[in-house]
């Protein structure tokens, strides 16, 4: 402000009939800067104060991710093993491979090579969305087995929409953390107690086209807390619902069912019997059929996983576990989603040609951004797919 | 460097352009979209004044029928399930729209820029977008709160804000109100964000020549720690407040232990924003204090670089002590290490208290209304800061947590610190922002009538808290009675003071006398333009000194205003 000289003194926007003299900014300076150099330097410190607080945005489920692995490792291990790491690293390959075309477009335009900046944008926006499809994959495909987030989770439930099957004789033992007895007796009780326990507001449901859809908490077991996520809430209160069940009268988890039925003994009676028929059918020995197992080639490890199933596979294990994987991957690809809005936006500029080697902050600054995106996928790609 | 030229000042008031009146920024351009979507900081700080002093009159309102409820044993205007309702209201809205935009927002947009001899912000769309974001979430909140029955208190403490669903109401009352209120926080908290990156940036950028850190004014020093927190600390509780809507929506179990979550986890992410987030309320304060006691002691701030320094110290070290909030909800160890973290984190505080005491020995003290609040800042500040001591100390907080004693301390700091130096910040800069000097002497009574009336109302509460009334009751057994009476009275004297100050202020629009440039005969150079302002500051280029070289400027009958002095001794490195 010092170096103003008296002839440049009026207010900025005064140069057409001032007689002072012209300002002599630049187009693409803006009035309150004296230099372009000083425009440029508090663009630079903005968006870098920006990415400190998106740093602290991720922060919060940096610690829920460092809660689970620290006081729920079991669960971690278990539930972890469903994540897919080809898909991950795809998509580490495509979002590095877009921050290079990222930072070469700034390049571009520092160069004032307009058409190289045009083409850079556009291949990095073609990756952010190349990032985004590979994402759909992986989510439809874990929604298909059931693996949702927290109260939501019907993994072993076998899983898929509206398609469980049979009784959930192994679930008495899930939430009983190496609680065997229990689980013998859950067992040993599966198919008897259906009848038994519909007091327990173990509603089913509708039957029909030899599907079974049934609530899960059919068994509850005297001695062990109530499983399948089923929290306790007056009635009537608001729970997450979707397309895993809905909670029912007495919180239980209804998959597929409209209303909590009053169950009849005629009711039980098929549902117990269609569940026999199914899981027979499929070859298992009084067991409902089994929810889909982790993709692990490793026969041992895959039989280890089979044990922590047991005692994890449940919505207050493996579901808390991604819980904590779609928060992250989640928020992530918003921020992914948030970074092709501002590309894009740069990409329309930089064809009205509005960026040269004299001007060229905003390619840097979104390029900034885009270069954040990638370090946190850099982050969760380790943490959530690769380490046990 | 230039010296100061004495007839700076005539020529700065002779400069009339004769083409759209950027002689008084107040001219250039008329009606309600020069106004709302200007990229003008001193415009945006008005506003901001205006919203945050309105957000506090209906934050007080609320605070008053809290106040009229417990006048009384027993129900006296409302049941329980409203008085919950009614003081998370008047919690809400005092935190999130007025006390932490207050002075950052309002008096720090205003006077920042032109305290640096710039022309705005360096992001003055930035800017105006911090202040829509401000408006589109004070709605939306507002809206959530006086629709729903949102009785979780500010803080949104889980398992209760998780699940609750209100089904005692009717009508409006039906919605809990808590994912409309946690996303009405989380769009004030951007607006937070990005006055912080906007206010580090500019002080960054945007120094002119010579003007090194050390030459900056303490209330800059002050704003750019508060941005800094800002910056940090807010996106903590976006998160934390999403992933409560999260929970409640899709029921993730974060916070629910029968899902394998903690609520304890959210008390952690909650207070890990909300401890830095009180330092946001204070070290603005402590910045307009530094300029306040220098100009009206007409002595040279004491301690510069303490004060300075004090001011980043307690920036950082209050990220570090979330923990005292918790005290009965963690470890043993824990709780002792975030005791003795809270120890340290009020050292920077005394510091500064210690150097206003030495600014004010031996100068020649002014008792105009801005001192009036000076002084009874550093009071008020004091009694609330040692009090947090005894919070801080475990034995006695196992006593004192979720009593009276607590809501005590931090109204003494929030409002006998926060809001007595944002009203001593309006009316020392408020011949500068409008050019009207107001009816000092009634200023002074009423700053007089609150300092009575706010330790009427709550010193009492201090004596009730160490006596066992818990926090947040709307009953009490009849041994209390007698102390919320006095406190209810207070209440009332206190609530008629404020809004007689605020008369003060806004009938100076109308008959006050025109303001010179330098009323207070400061030396920083918000003072070295006219009042009001010239759309863009400075005609001339302003000259950097040393900002509290006092005796550099003589009053001057004529304006009766302050002038440089012919011979300046100021204009050399400090």
């Amino acid at each position: 402000m010092s170096t103003v000289t008296p002839d440049e003194q009026t207010s900025a926007d005064s140069h057409d009939h001032d007689g002072h003299g012209h300002h002599e900014h630049p187009s693409y300076v803006a009035h309150h800067f004296d230099t372009s150099q000083q425009q440029f330097d508090a663009g630079k410190l903005g968006i870098w104060l920006f990415l400190a607080q998106e740093i602290l945005f991720f922060s919060g489920l940096f610690v829920f991710y460092v809660y689970i692995k620290t006081l729920k490792p079991g669960a971690f291990e278990y539930a972890h093993s469903f994540l897919e790491v080809k898909y991950g690293l795809i998509n580490t390959f495509v979002l590095i491979t877009s921050s290079l075309t990222m930072a070469w477009g700034v390049r571009c335009a520092q160069l004032n090579q307009k058409n190289g900046l045009k083409l850079c944008l556009a291949l990095t926006l073609l990756g952010a969305f190349g990032f985004l499809g590979v994402k759909y994959v992986e989510y439809t495909n874990k929604f298909s087995h059931g693996l949702y987030w927290g109260s939501m989770y019907t993994h072993h439930l076998g899983g898929a929409h509206g398609d469980v099957h049979g009784a959930s004789g192994d679930h008495g033992a899930s939430s009983d953390h190496g609680d065997d007895s229990t689980h013998g007796a859950a067992a040993d009780h599966a198919e008897g107690d259906h009848h038994a326990d519909g007091e327990h507001g173990g509603a089913p449901v509708d039957v029909g086209d030899g599907e079974v859809a049934e609530a899960t908490t059919a068994i509850v077991d005297a001695d062990g807390p109530a499983i399948g996520g089923s929290v306790n809430l007056p009635d009537g209160a608001p729970r997450g619902g979707g397309p895993g069940g809905t909670l029912g009268q007495d919180g239980e988890l209804l998959i597929d069912a409209e209303q909590p039925k009053d169950a009849d003994a005629e009711t039980l009676d098929r549902v117990a019997e269609a569940a026999m028929e199914k899981s027979h059918a499929e070859g298992l020995d009084g067991d409902h059929a089994e929810p889909f197992k982790p993709p692990i080639s490793d026969p041992e490890y895959a039989a280890y996983l089979d044990e922590l199933a047991v005692l994890y596979d449940n919505p207050k294990d493996a579901g808390l576990y991604f819980s904590v994987y779609y928060c992250m991957t989640g928020l992530h690809a918003i921020h992914v989603i948030a970074g092709i809005v501002v590309i894009l936006w740069i990409f329309l500029r930089a064809l009205k040609e509005e960026f040269h080697s004299d001007f060229f902050g905003p390619v840097d600054y979104v390029g900034l951004y885009w270069h954040l995106v990638d370090l946190v996928w850099i982050f969760l790609f380790p943490m959530l797919y690769l380490v046990r | 460097m230039a010296t100061v030229d004495p007839s700076v000042e005539t020529q700065i008031s002779h400069d009339d352009h004769a083409h759209g009146d950027h002689s008084n920024y107040l001219l250039a351009g008329s009606g309600f979209k020069s106004w709302f979507f200007t990229l003008d900081h001193k415009r945006i700080g008005l506003m901001y004044l205006a919203a945050t002093i309105g957000s506090f009159f209906l934050g007080g309102f609320f605070a008053l029928l809290v106040r009229t409820e417990l006048l009384f044993e027993g129900p006296t205007i409302m049941n329980a399930e409203n008085y919950n309702r009614v003081f998370t209201l008047h919690g809400a809205i005092m935190v999130f729209l007025f006390i932490i935009p207050s002075i950052p927002a309002a008096l720090g947009n205003f006077v920042l820029p032109i305290m640096l001899g710039a022309k705005d912000v360096a992001f003055p769309k930035l800017n105006l977008a911090s202040f829509h974001l401000w408006c589109g979430g004070a709605i939306f909140f507002l809206m959530a709160l006086l629709s729903t029955g949102l009785d979780t208190g500010w803080t949104f403490y889980t398992p209760y804000s998780t699940t609750t669903y209100n089904s005692e109401g009717t009508g409006a009352f039906q919605s809990s109100g808590v994912i409309l209120a946690t996303t009405g926080v989380f769009i004030l908290g951007f607006s937070s964000i990005f006055t912080g990156i906007n206010m580090v940036t500019t002080v960054h950028t945007m120094r002119p020549p010579g003007m090194t850190w050390f030459r900056l004014p303490l209330f800059v020093w002050a704003i750019y720690a508060t941005a800094i927190i800002q910056v940090l600390a807010t996106p903590v509780l976006a998160i934390t407040l999403g992933l409560l809507t999260i929970e409640r929506v899709v029921g993730i179990g974060i916070f629910d232990p029968a899902m394998g979550g903690d609520p304890v986890l959210y008390q952690h992410f909650f207070w890990f924003y909300s401890h830095p987030a009180v330092y946001i309320m204070i070290l603005p304060a402590m910045g307009v204090i530094s300029d306040l006691m220098s100009v009206h002691c007409r002595k040279h701030i004491f301690g510069y670089r303490f004060i300075a320094y004090s001011s980043i110290a307690i920036a950082l070290l209050g990220f570090l002590v979330w923990g005292h909030h918790m005290f009965t909800s963690t470890s043993a160890l824990a709780s002792t290490v975030f005791s003795a973290l809270t120890f340290s984190v009020s050292i920077p505080s005394a510091i500064k208290v210690f150097n206003w005491l030495t600014t004010m020995y031996k100068g020649s003290i002014s008792l105009a209304t801005p001192m009036m609040y000076a002084l009874s800042f550093l009071m008020l500040f004091t009694i609330g800061g040692l009090t947090g001591l005894f919070l801080g100390t475990l034995a006695i907080d196992i006593h004192l947590h979720d009593t009276y004693f607590v809501v005590a301390h931090f109204h003494y700091v929030m409002m006998g610190g926060t809001l007595i130096a944002f009203l001593g910040g309006v009316y020392h800069w408020w011949p500068k922002m409008t050019g009207k000097m107001f009816n000092d002497r009634l200023g002074q009574i009423f700053a007089l009538c609150i300092f009575f009336a706010f330790n009427l109302t709550f010193f009492p509460q201090f004596v009730l808290g160490s006596r066992g009334m818990p926090r947040r009751y709307y009953d009490y057994v009849p041994e209390f009675e007698f102390l919320h009476q006095v406190s209810t009275v207070g209440s009332y004297l206190l609530g008629l003071s404020l809004v007689g100050a605020l008369y003060v202020l806004v009938s100076s629009l109308w008959s006050g006398k025109k303001a010179p440039a330098n009323p207070w005969g400061a030396a920083t150079l918000e003072f070295q333009c006219s009042s009001p302002p010239p759309l863009h500051n400075f005609d001339e280029a302003p000259t950097v000194g040393d900002p509290y070289a006092l005796e550099d400027f003589e009053y001057d009958p004529e304006t009766k205003g302050f002038v440089p002095v012919a011979n300046p001794q100021g204009v050399s490195s400090h």
